[in-house]
């Protein structure tokens, strides 16, 4: 029996249950983000075909968008009453529709929700129930170049040292940057919640209803890019591919560039290491990637959740997200597995994934993200405001416009 | 007549000098599209773009139409590319034709409240189409056109922009010669065909080529019209070829440069007539 | 709510027809009516019942997903006045305002000289023609990543020419103030359109006039002056109403340059934040329809206001 017909009926067993609830020759819509390079696009053509094998007599149809687009082409859709029946969903969207009452919430003992890495499940909550399914998911860590620096940095006191000492204007060459970059505006927002989660913050207490951009670990985290900066002149660090090309020790982005990194830039030296954490601190870093969400309007809710739920079991969810989107798995069966083999960088982005804290799951924190704390960012990098300054302020600002 | 034809070599040179320097300036972005398309993906990111593929480790030149084998055969572009040719071969000379007609009228037939009209329509440019966006969707979709080819060609069968532009130069156009025809009795309607539409050549080649661009180019309409894959058009594909995480540019740019040729040839040919300079008679000024 | 509108307007448009019927002046104009048709209808359909629509949403508050919430003037009121929800509308006003400012007058001459310069030359006219109208037909990104080289702080053309004449090399896409002038250089250097049209009002000039400005003795400076401008009055006028309107609307150089994974942004200290580039992400990154298209309305109102002096003011044809 080969490999892949034992998988085949691996899972058909397991689907037995779920596939006497789905019509049978029904269809679906899904839409998806476009699959990265042609090997993506033959293994989603697989994963489809593997899902109607199991599920006889139906169909989905996948429908590829280009990510940019995404967002802009699914709220019109629905805006005129043309939404699919299921499609992936960017983290911070799925409260949001929600709470506008768009999403068929997870079925009741649908899934077994222990096979999932929590920080991702935890994505798709919404006042305690479940409106997704995580399907990918990705983070950020620290890129170094292993000619500049030996011994990557595990502590935020040693991340200045190593700044200190790698940092040459004559050749220059800066201490840290920031891929694209961009260092303040919404994207370095994004990138910066890293730090404080690494600092042992958090932005909000949603619970609690308070914003925490005034506390110590927050504004340590800020602090410590405005140290940074000391030794990262803007005019290396903003040079396109600064660290492709030699003039940026660090750089905190994520897997997405391991790819490049290997093809475009074989001569370049260099290794992946968890963000630096304050000496009293956990290690910690931002997550992102794609949620599955069925549509309340759909004729075909059961067979939706059913293809999402396939799109989560093991084996399917390792090629949806290694070889479909570039990104890492969200089953923790497979993100356990040899498939990493001895990939140092995979390795790292997996380990450092474990330490992933989800973004705000308030109503509108898009907007504060890039209206507020990247402009905090951008002031208090900019040498305008001290750190303590410009997020006393954001964080005012933020306490206004939520109302807590 | 020796100092005249030297000052005449001398002016050509530093003319022909200044043209030189900005056609490099101009056409070297199109170059490096095509030297990327030429590349294999290793050797696009260099801390200098290379106007030549150049291999990093051997360092010689070479050229590779794998890109183009991939973009081509991918499934889905073929198909993309036959869509984009029917939707911009029926819009462009269907909103030409509609456009010019109106714009005559606007410039030439007075009629009750022609001027507040016009200034009406052309009112509607000035709200940004973001706006305009989903309720034209909406209508779109009443009209049955949703998910259609037609939803990509009735609603964009007319262009302010272009009446406005087509209205401008038939203003310029003496009205001797219509007078003259009317006096012989011809329609309005042959007027327009047989005197004014010939003497528009240079603004009519403007408007073809430029829409035949902007259609061809198009992204957000198509993006929210259409939904099935095989529907979709050119830079819907282009859009698709690359994902948001793996930037691939020499895929890009393979498929960019592909997407590029019938806009070239669309230029080449109508170009030609934007410099006709025709020759009026009976000209008062 | 819009038909009343309507039917007073097909009713007037009726009676002009059925009364064209008589005389020959109201045949001329039945003519004319029957020419613009096609355009009108057009007009409303797709664009005036669009922007009716878009007037509704602007006085609700609307994310896309669920009804619209009539608000009455909230948007315009807060968008004007309330410095916290909405902290970059002026900012974003004014980032246009300079764009405009910088971008219109160069792109425009930029545009002339070309023209005329293709006009000046009798060989090879056809080559500069598609290679100065080549930055129209480039893809995006290749156009976005030659600038960003050109731009490069580190490796950059500009850099490099900089500092090989003793200057100080800028960071011309990090600092903000340098900002818009790099977007107004691109979008000169993107002036083919413009340049095409002046060619084909050049065009339209008979050759008969240079000839008699020639036997009259004209050089080439009263034939620019005395002819060539005049003769394109029509033409500069179109080309100053729809390029403001264009820069106004300025959108997909920045998009293009500063788009980056994590969304829209406008750049280091947003400075490159237009005015339509923020109305995007109102509408399509942050759901706020309604916000969006108050921001529509009140940049019409704007460019009307403009256009409106442009008509007043700049003559539209030489006669």
């Amino acid at each position: 029996m080969s490999f892949k017909r034992f998988v085949v009926l691996a899972v058909s067993l397991v689907f037995g249950a779920i596939l006497t609830t789905a019509a049978f020759g029904a269809s679906i819509d899904f839409w998806i983000y476009e699959p990265a390079g042609p090997a993506g696009e033959a293994a989603l053509e697989q994963l489809k075909a593997d899902f109607e094998a199991l599920s006889t007599g139906n169909t989905v149809n996948i429908i590829p968008i280009p990510k940019g687009d995404f967002n802009t082409k699914l709220n019109i859709a629905i805006a005129v009453g043309e939404a699919p029946d299921a499609s992936y969903l960017d983290q911070p969207l799925v409260a949001e529709f929600a709470e506008d009452g768009l999403l068929d919430p997870v079925p009741e003992g649908r899934i077994d929700e222990s096979i999932f890495y929590q920080g991702a499940l935890n994505t798709n909550r919404v006042g305690g129930v479940l409106y997704g399914l995580p399907l990918t998911q990705t983070c950020t860590a620290i890129y170094y170049n292993k000619d500049l620096v030996s011994d990557p940095p595990e502590t935020w006191d040693e991340l200045i040292q190593v700044a200190k000492e790698v940092y040459d204007p004559d050749k220059q060459i800066a201490a840290f940057g920031f891929s694209w970059g961009h260092y303040g505006g919404g994207w370095g927002a994004w990138l910066w919640h890293s730090f404080v989660a690494a600092s042992g913050g958090q932005l909000l207490d949603e619970e609690n209803q308070v914003v925490s951009f005034t506390e110590q670990p927050v504004i340590d985290a800020l602090q410590l890019w405005v140290d940074l900066l000391a030794y990262s002149p803007f005019e290396v660090i903003e040079s396109e591919n600064s660290f492709q090309t030699g003039h940026v020790a660090m750089m905190i982005s994520g897997p997405w560039e391991i790819e490049g990194l290997r093809e475009s830039w074989p001569e370049l030296n260099w290794g992946v290491a968890l963000i630096p954490r304050k000496a009293e601190a956990d290690f910690g870093t931002n997550i992102g990637g794609d949620n599955g969400v069925v549509y309340a309007a759909s004729e075909n809710k059961g067979l939706a959740w059913a293809w999402l739920k396939f799109l989560t079991l093991a084996e399917s969810n390792l090629v949806l997200s290694r070889d479909v989107m570039g990104n890492f798995p969200i089953n923790l069966t497979v993100a356990k597995g040899e498939w990493i083999g001895g990939d140092e960088a995979l390795a790292a982005f997996m380990e450092q994934m474990k330490y992933a804290q989800a973004r705000p799951r308030v109503k509108g924190w898009l907007k504060i993200n890039d209206e507020i704390l990247g402009a905090a960012l951008s002031e208090a990098l900019g040498g305008e405001k001290t750190p303590a300054e410009a997020l006393n302020d954001a964080a005012e600002k933020v306490n206004q416009l939520l109302g807590w | 007549m020796a100092r005249l034809s030297k000052y005449w070599l001398c002016r050509s040179l530093v003319l022909y000098m200044a043209l030189l320097i900005i056609a490099i300036l101009m056409v070297s972005p199109f170059v490096w599209m095509i030297s990327t398309s030429l590349k294999n993906g290793p050797d696009v990111f260099t801390p200098i773009p290379t106007l030549f593929p150049i291999n990093k480790k051997t360092g010689d030149i070479y050229a590779t139409l794998e890109n183009y084998r991939y973009v081509l055969i991918k499934k889905g572009f073929a198909i993309a590319f036959f869509n984009s040719l029917i939707v911009a071969g029926i819009v462009v000379p269907l909103k030409l034709f509609l456009d010019a007609l109106g714009g005559y009228a606007f410039a030439r037939i007075p009629f009750p409240g022609r001027d507040k009209l016009f200034l009406l329509l052309l009112s509607s440019m000035m709200i940004p189409g973001i706006a305009l966006l989903i309720p034209r969707v909406y209508v779109t979709k009443v009209l049955g056109l949703y998910d259609s080819l037609w939803g990509l060609i009735i609603p964009m069968s007319v262009s302010v922009f272009d009446v406005f532009l087509l209205r401008q130069f038939f203003l310029t156009l003496p009205r001797e010669l219509e007078e003259a025809a009317m006096i012989d009795g011809a329609s309005r309607l042959r007027i327009f065909i047989q005197i004014i539409l010939p003497l528009s050549r240079p603004v009519l080649a403007v408007v073809t080529i430029t829409s035949f661009i902007w259609h061809w180019n198009d992204l957000i309409w198509p993006l929210v019209i259409i939904n099935t894959p095989s529907r979709y058009t050119l830079p819907l594909a282009l859009a698709l070829l690359t994902s948001g995480q793996s930037h691939k540019p020499h895929l890009t740019m393979a498929g960019a440069a592909i997407a590029t040729i019938p806009i070239l040839i669309v230029f080449l040919i109508f170009q030609k007539r934007i410099l006709k300079g025709i020759t009026l008679t009976g000209l008062k000024m | 709510m819009f038909r009343g509108t309507l039917k007073r307007f097909c009713k007037r448009y009726l009676k002009v027809i059925m009364g064209s019927f008589g005389s020959f002046r109201y045949g001329e104009s039945l003519i004319g009516i029957l020419f613009v048709t096609p355009v009108v209808l057009y007009f409303l359909i797709f664009l005036l019942y669009p922007a009716l629509g878009a007037l509704y949403y602007s006085f609700t508050e609307w994310n896309m997903r669920t009804r619209p919430i009539w608000v009455g003037l909230w948007n315009y009121k807060h968008l004007l006045f309330d410095r916290i929800k909405y902290p970059y509308f002026w900012h974003s006003l004014g980032v246009t305002a300079k764009y405009t400012g910088i971008a219109m007058p160069l792109s425009f001459v930029t545009a002339l000289v070309l023209a005329l310069l293709i006009n000046a030359v009798k060989r090879g006219q056809d080559f500069f023609k598609v290679a100065f109208y080549l930055p129209v037909i480039t893809a995006g990104a290749a156009v976005a990543t030659m600038w960003r080289w050109i731009y490069d702080p580190l490796y950059g053309l500009l850099n490099i020419g900089l500092k090989a004449v003793g200057l100080q090399p800028q960071r011309w896409l990090g600092e903000p103030r340098m900002i818009i002038p790099a977007l107004a250089i691109i979008s000169a250097w993107q002036c083919g359109f413009a340049m095409i049209v002046f060619l084909a009002g050049l065009a339209s000039i008979p050759s008969r006039l240079y000839e008699a400005a020639e036997i009259d003795g004209a050089g080439a400076w009263q034939k620019f002056r005395y002819i060539m401008l005049p003769m394109l009055k029509p033409t500069t006028f179109f080309l100053l109403v729809t390029g403001l309107i264009a820069a106004f609307q300025v959108f997909d150089i920045v998009y293009v340059l500063f788009r980056t994974g994590g969304g829209t942004i406008g750049g280091p200290g947003q400075a490159g934040l237009t005015y339509v580039l923020s109305l995007f992400d109102h509408a399509f990154r942050y759901y706020e329809m309604g916000v969006a298209c108050a921001m529509s309305f009140i940049l019409f109102v704007i460019i009307l206001i403009v256009t409106y002096l442009q008509f007043r003011f700049v003559p539209q044809s030489y006669e």
